[in-house]
This record gives structure tokens, sequence and C-alpha cells, in this order.
């Protein structure tokens, strides 16, 4: 979106009259980037769906308090990727406590998905970026299927770029030797 | 990077994950439908708001107040109880030795040897009371 329509339309937001509509034009302009962001983490198309709704909810809860300090992209990707961080931490603590569940369920949910459509090598490489610890693998999806700049990663994750440039590296490094194994 | 370009290679850069027909189309009027009338929230935020006394805002002051109060009244009690001990102990102390000494006259060593141990003497205190050394 471009800087003055961004700028209209926050503008929209903080005014109670257009609150309402200016912000099905932020759902409509928004939820497939926040959508796919989500689901490469998560994977499952449900659940992506359920942490995309929570995702605007928050987002309009909180609307007043927005003072355009970030861009709206920038406010709307923060809450989705604490939504999806949360939940991942609330999985993991989950299969922890559930002894009869095979290990890496999440990985599981891959196979037999209806909503996964990639072959063998695409299950593979999504298997691989699953031994990643949560934060380096959404840089990893950040950088390798968003091909976002580490100065907007940057923004986005309140990290450094140095430190996104390590994270990622180290998880290219990690996902080649998986993949070795078996390609 | 020489290994990302590996991992490009082998599995590309696709997208393998579908939605379901016309989601996103879909996702937009119902996710409109479900958000939370704004004036009804603010309203209730409103009514809910509870209106702060002045009794509510030194209240908390007063317990901590009470709570130092009742520390140092109990800190107190604690150490005059010890103190008194201690005056008694060491008053009984000499007093028996005092009584030994004015009803025998004299102790033998061993006696002597043996109310030291008890009274917990150090050699100068003993020495300075039969001498009556300052």
């Amino acid at each position: 979106m471009k800087a003055n329509d961004e700028a209209a339309l926050i503008k929209q937001l903080q005014c109670p009259e257009t609150q309402h509509k200016a912000f099905e034009q932020v759902v409509r302009q928004y939820s497939e980037q926040l959508y796919w962001q989500i689901r490469r983490m998560v994977l499952s198309h449900e659940d992506t769906n359920d942490l995309l709704q929570n995702t605007f909810i928050k987002a309009w809860s909180n609307i007043d308090s927005f003072r355009g300090d970030a861009r709206l992209s920038t406010w709307l990707y923060r809450i989705a990727l604490n939504e999806t961080l949360t939940f991942l931490a609330h999985e993991k603590n989950v299969q922890t406590l559930d002894i009869d569940s095979p290990e890496g369920s999440i990985a599981d949910k891959l196979e037999g998905d209806t909503w996964f459509d990639g072959d063998d090598a695409q299950k593979l490489l999504q298997e691989a970026i699953l031994t990643l610890p949560d934060k380096q693998r959404l840089v990893f999806n950040l950088k390798y299927f968003e091909e976002m700049k580490y100065e907007e990663m940057s923004k986005l994750l309140d990290t450094s770029v140095g430190a996104l440039k390590a994270s990622y590296h180290l998880a290219v490094t990690k996902i080649s030797n998986f993949l070795e194994d078996y390609l | 990077m020489k290994e990302e370009q590996e991992i490009i290679k082998k599995c590309g850069k696709g997208n393998p994950f579908k939605v379901p027909e016309g989601y996103f189309e879909d996702f937009t009027r119902n996710m409109m439908a479900q958000l939370p009338a704004k004036e009804d929230a603010k309203n209730d935020e409103a009514q809910t708001e509870p209106r702060i006394t002045p009794w509510q805002r030194i209240k908390p002051l007063l317990y901590m107040a009470a709570m130092f109060i009742g520390m140092i009244v109990c800190v107190r009690a604690v150490l005059g109880e010890h103190s008194n001990n201690t005056a008694d102990q060491t008053g009984i102390n000499f007093a028996a030795l005092e009584y030994l000494l004015n009803d025998e006259g004299q102790l033998s060593d061993e006696e002597l040897a043996t109310l030291v141990d008890y009274t917990m003497m150090d050699n100068y205190t003993l020495y300075q009371y039969l001498t009556e050394v300052d």
C-alpha cells in the first residue's frame, strides 16, 4: 500500500464514524498476506484460519491505541506473529504432556492433509524447516519464501540485521544438512 | 549463498499449501460479522469502570503502616524478653555463686570448676567477681 493511501486509511481508522468501514478495508487488504505468514508456521489451514481471525479481533480491540508510529502492515504482522508463536508454544506443551502421541505431530499434519499440495521434495523441505527453533523458522520463511529484505525484517521482529543474517545462515546450513541425507 | 542455491535447486520456492475455494473472498465478510461493535465495547467499559474513593486510595498505606508497627512490636517483644532472660541468667549465676561461697565458706576446685562450666563464665569474669576488681 502506498504511503499516502496508508496515511489516509490510518486517519479513517482513528475517526469513530469511518472506523468500521476503514477496518473492513484493512482486513481485505492484509488478510491474504497474513494468512500465508501464519500458514507457513503452523501448516494447518484450520489453525491458520483461527489465528488469522484472532489477529484481526486483537487488532480491532486495540485500534484506538494505534498511533501510526509504525506502518500498518508492520503492526498487523507483529500481532499475527505473536499469536502464532504463542500458539506454537502451547502446542509444544500439549505434545510434551501427551505421552500417547508420537513425536513430531506438527509434521504429521502434512501427511494426508487435504490442503497440502506439495511434492516429496517440498514435503521434505517443510520437515527440515520444522527442525528449526520457532523464531529461526520464522526468519527462514520470511527470507526464503517472502524474499523480505533484512532491514524490513529487522523492523518487524525488532532484531538487528546482523542477528537476522546469522540466524538465516545457520538455518540454511541446518536445512542443507538435513536434505543431504534424503535427496 | 551456495547452500541456499542448493536448497532452491532441490526443493524450489513454490507454495505447497492451498486454501478452500473462495476462502479469501469470504473471509472479509465473515470477519466483519464477528467483530464486536465498538460503541458497545466502549459503553461497557465506561459502566464497569469503578470510581476510586479517597478511602480506597489511603487504605493500602494504612495496611502497610499497621504491618510495620506490628513487626516493630514483635521484634521489641522478642528482644526485650531475650535481654531479660540474659539478665536473669547473670543474676542467678552470681546469686548461686554467692550462696555457695557464703554458705560453705569455700569451694573445692572440682565444685568451682563445675560451677564455672555451668555458668559459662570465662576466667576473667570469675576473677573480677572474686576479687572485685573493675
